[in-house]
């Protein structure tokens, strides 16, 4: 944790860095704060969901315009925050997504998968579309940034649940617009990856699950868009 | 065990289940008005299919008719308490939220140049 955020401070100077402790019985708090990092403390574990929903909120009620949202286990370089800022505001999406899929070969940014899962990837990508209506390469990012107008979407409604493709339900839902860039991604360095085999088919049924409540919740809508 | 006994056993099981969670403040007293209900349906009808003969009469055989009126009353409850768990869930949730951004908020007013200052000088 403490590598990850000095490595941010390095790469965004100057730039806050918020760190939201889930409630943890390790040292997290004193390491991220020892590193320069800002911590909220949840009183309760709430999630991967709750958490971030929590920086959101402390965000807007900062009034902040961005915010790149980074995975504490390291897996990210922080090299790309700034890459992913400037497509923010270059682009003019409401959230830029820091993919491991794209890319090209040659790059050095392709991530390297096993078949099985590289089958997974493109069976959930076919079924994310549905939902988003293009497709999302790495539905499961840990680098995200987001702007101003999407912040405030999701400091007032975020999924708690499997948030990864809760947000992309909702981007279709609230018109949000989202570009993918190609990112950097190391193997993690703390912790261990959440999505077993169980969790993977887990995964494959929230998804199936989410594109029904996102048809339903569009239909529900009056006067949504879709 | 006949299926009398089985219906009178089901509701001593709910009512001392529902009591003993009263007991120990592991559910609610309002919850437990439906449970109890529930249970003590469930031991009358097995401890009285002739008394309860005349209020299922000419519908259906009087322990199914009561184990169907049982389960329904049952699944009405679940469904309930999910709703219940749901909004419950999504309360704490901000709660927290809330308690942790006021927190942190406190905690940076207490020093001398909190985030906001930090952003205000940008």
């Amino acid at each position: 944790m403490g590598e990850v955020v000095r490595s941010v401070h390095e790469a965004a100077p100057g730039v806050p860095v918020i760190v939201i402790d889930d409630h943890s019985s390790d040292r997290t708090v004193a390491v991220a704060e020892r590193a320069g990092a800002d911590v909220v403390r949840l009183p309760v574990h709430l999630g991967l969901g709750g958490c971030v929903q929590t920086g959101y909120k402390l965000a807007l009620e900062l009034g902040c315009n961005f915010v790149i949202r980074v995975d504490g286990d390291g897996q990210h370089e922080a090299r790309d925050i700034p890459r992913i800022l400037g497509a923010l505001e270059s682009t003019g999406s409401d959230v830029v997504i820091g993919s491991r899929f794209i890319g090209g070969q040659g790059t050095g940014h392709e991530m390297r998968t096993s078949a099985a899962r590289s089958i997974g990837i493109a069976l959930l990508r076919r079924l994310l579309a549905s939902i988003t209506g293009s497709t999302v390469h790495d539905p499961t990012s840990g680098l995200i940034g987001v702007n101003r107008r999407a912040l405030e979407v999701f400091a007032r409604e975020f999924p708690l649940a499997w948030p990864e493709i809760g947000v992309l339900a909702m981007l279709r839902r609230h018109d949000l617009r989202f570009h993918e860039i190609s990112c950097r991604m190391r193997q993690r360095r703390t912790g261990k990856s959440s999505l077993t085999a169980w969790k993977s088919c887990q995964y494959i049924f929230h998804v199936l699950l989410y594109a029904f409540v996102h048809v339903l919740r569009v239909h529900a809508a009056p006067g949504a868009k879709r | 065990m006949n299926l009398q006994s089985l219906l009178f056993m089901a509701g001593l099981v709910i009512c001392a289940s529902t009591l003993y969670g009263l007991r120990r403040e592991h559910i609610r007293a309002e919850y437990s008005i439906g449970w109890l209900a529930a249970g003590a349906v469930l031991a009358a009808a097995g401890l009285f299919p002739g008394g309860m003969q005349a209020v299922s009469a000419g519908l259906m055989d009087v322990q199914a008719g009561f184990l169907i009126g049982a389960g329904a009353l049952l699944a009405g409850l679940v469904f309930w308490t999910t709703r219940l768990v749901s909004r419950l869930w999504d309360e704490r949730v901000m709660l927290a939220q809330r308690a942790a951004i006021l927190e942190f908020r406190m905690r940076r007013d207490n020093q001398p140049k909190g985030i906001e200052g930090e952003m205000e000088s940008e």
